[in-house]
């Protein structure tokens, strides 16, 4: 799957852009992190990848073909995204909601590969044993594991998802991401994740993607390359102190915020 | 499909699986044990035991959802055999289905029974059942489409703009179609209007489903209001008619009604049914729902509108009955869960079951007065209605 965005400029309407002139190209299998401050545009910026919205200004190619010229059920096939939060104003179960992440392979009657994928999804998060329960029993940490099991399920070669482990804890933080690099590696999957774990991401991602004000793409490149001290004191205003790890990678140990904006 | 339903071929042939550029050899060791199982068994096709094992639980719950339509169904019929036998020429259950099948074979045993279970009792159980069924899942539907469980075409005043859309038809000869469409016709192009009420307030960012029915029951209010002002310059015939669509009865059903009323409600139940996987689509949120390929918007609408022509076929002929949409598909919800290829044709066969279970009630309750079919469903919707307000808070709806 080849992705490359081309002067994206987007807003709401208000008098400033939430993203100015974003240039992005990802055009191999692996584990993109974005990272940034709150409301830079990360999930904006996904968004208009995955036809949520509409990109005004600018391009979004996937795979040659300008994502204004593909219906929502084409880039279905081609996308599947992980919200951050769920509607559970009626609430399915479990085993109903990740079905319905096969939406675009499902005929009227649920086959056998639907069952046994929706099986295998709910095994690999961990979540076995709640497939009958009712969506609105679960706890915001199973809702999220839920989701991604939707968003595995869709078959497509690329997956996107906003704060993917943010209710989840330390274990299944860790967990979820080194299991979507693994996917990765293993099946050809391009994993695009907005992540506020700085040390997850700089420990598993293949590249990080840094965002800054004002809805600017400040930097991409491996993580060891990307992530600094500097970058951090700049991008979220926070003192820290980096070291590194045996295998090179760095990590973060934060010190205290030196600005609020 | 994509390239995971290819990927086990490649694991299986013993080639080494497909590695990103990305990946490192320093990489290749870090993955722990679990996560490669755990992925391992993700690309491998299931085994045949543990697919059992899980399905036979699916398979379970599957089950009782059809017996629960099935359940419905025959409680509706055993209704409607008790239906056929009661009024003033009492028959027995099993007399009123015998006259019923000695009618449709031709061989007709007691010309009186024949008369009085078929010309004048079935037509008000089919019209009944019709009703039934389509306003429960005119309920239903809306509820899932507006992520709102209050939402029935009576509380959001579609019901009502029916009505008046039928009294201006009958009172005026105002229409807007001609010929034997133009009772229908008017009643679903005043439908139209709360529908687009609805669909504004349903843009509304931070509207609370209560929001919705707030406004729906004002619009309610001023369509009655409106109904009862253009009395005024009807004649007694037509008032008649009006006073009977006030509180809604299966009492002066006909076989004419049937001629359209039948087409026009099997039309909007078979549309709906026809969305109810996309309707579950939708349940996962508007946003998610369009990266699956469904276009929340484009759905609502066409709901809407299917709902607001079917409610208008149906009101124009038995008026106001409120609550079916209400208390069919939250009990229906209750027993069997949300899943919209169920609750929908559950909906059919409790709907319509509950409506012929008011209507004999109405009908036997205090006899030989008759308390009209509406009524009942208000004593019955009114009390759940309230509890589904004050349950709201739970944040349980399910």
């Amino acid at each position: 799957m080849h992705v490359e965005v081309k002067n994206l400029n987007f807003g709401f309407g208000g008098p400033k852009n939430v993203l100015n002139d974003i240039n992005l190209e990802i055009d191999k299998p692996g584990l993109y992190c974005i990272i940034g401050p709150n409301g830079v545009g990360k999930s904006t910026l996904v968004r208009c990848l995955n036809k949520i919205y509409k990109v005004p200004s600018g391009t979004v190619f996937v795979n040659g073909t300008d994502i204004n010229d593909i219906s929502i059920k084409d880039n279905a096939k081609n996308m599947s995204y992980v919200p951050v939060g769920g509607d559970d104003t009626f609430a399915l179960t479990v085993i109903d909601t990740i079905l319905v992440g096969r939406h675009t392979q499902q005929k009227w009657k649920t086959s056998r590969e639907d069952m046994e994928i929706t099986f295998k999804a709910l095994k690999l998060m961990g979540i076995e044993d709640l497939g009958m329960k009712r969506y609105n029993e679960l706890s915001a940490g199973q809702h999220q594991k839920v989701a991604i099991a939707r968003g595995l399920v869709q078959e497509t070669e690329f997956i996107i998802l906003d704060e993917p482990t943010a209710n989840l804890d330390v274990r299944y933080q860790v967990y979820v991401t080194e299991l979507l690099k693994e996917l990765s590696r293993q099946t050809g999957l391009t994993v695009l994740m907005i992540s506020h774990d700085l040390n997850i991401t700089a420990h598993y991602a293949d590249e990080v993607i840094v965002m800054a004000h004002p809805g600017v793409i400040l930097a991409k490149g491996k993580p060891e390359d990307v992530i600094s001290e500097e970058m951090i004191k700049e991008v979220y205003g926070v003192d820290c102190e980096m070291i590194h790890d045996s295998a090179g990678k760095p990590h973060i140990i934060l010190g205290s915020a030196l600005r609020i904006d | 499909m994509g390239h995971l339903s290819r990927a086990p071929s490649l694991w299986w042939s013993g080639r080494p699986p497909q590695k990103s550029d990305n990946m490192t050899d320093e990489q290749e060791i870090a993955s722990s044990s679990i996560v490669a199982e755990n992925v391992k068994h993700w690309i491998t096709p299931i085994e045949e035991v543990e697919y059992e094992k899980s399905m036979s639980v699916v398979r379970h719950s599957t089950l009782k959802k059809y017996l629960f339509i099935l359940g419905a169904a025959v409680v509706c019929v055993i209704v409607a055999g008790l239906s056929l036998g009661n009024g003033t020429y009492p028959i027995s259950f099993q007399d009123a289905y015998m006259t019923l099948w000695y009618h449709i074979i031709g061989d007709i045993q007691d010309p009186i029974d024949d008369i009085v279970v078929v010309r004048d009792r079935l037509p008000s159980i089919l019209v009944g059942i019709l009703a039934g069924s389509g306003l429960a899942i005119a309920g239903a539907a809306m509820q899932s489409i507006l992520k709102n469980p209050l939402a029935e075409p009576y509380t959001t005043g579609v019901s009502s703009g029916a009505i008046f859309g039928a009294s201006v038809s009958i009172v005026f000869g105002f229409n807007l179609f001609g010929g034997d469409y133009a009772l229908i016709g008017n009643a679903f192009i005043f439908s139209l209007i709360p529908v687009f009420f609805i669909l504004m307030i349903s843009r509304l960012k931070n509207a609370s489903p209560t929001t919705m029915i707030m406004g729906g029951i004002a619009i309610m209010y001023i369509f009655n209001a409106m109904t009862t002002v253009i009395r005024l310059w009807s004649d007694p015939d037509s008032l008649q008619e009006l006073y009977r669509w006030e509180v809604g009865t299966l009492a002066y059903s006909s076989w004419d009604n049937l001629i359209l009323m039948f087409p026009a409600t099997v039309f909007g139940i078979v549309v709906i049914w026809l969305l109810s996987k996309q309707l579950n689509v939708l349940a996962t949120g508007d946003e998610n729902a369009r990266t699956l390929g469904v276009d929340a918007d484009r759905l609502r609408i066409i709901v809407l509108v299917v709902v607001a022509f079917m409610t208008a076929a149906i009101v124009s002929y038995v008026g106001l009955i409120g609550f079916v949409g209400l208390v069919a598909p939250h009990v229906v919800r209750m027993v069997i869960g949300a899943d919209n290829r169920f609750l929908i044709p559950a909906s059919i066969s409790f709907g319509a079951a509950i409506l012929l279970l008011a209507d004999l009630v109405g009908k036997t309750i205090i006899a030989p007065a008759t308390i009209q079919v509406g009524v009942v469903m208000a004593f019955l919707g009114g009390p759940m209605f309230i509890w589904l307000i004050i349950r709201k808070n739970t944040k349980v709806w399910g």
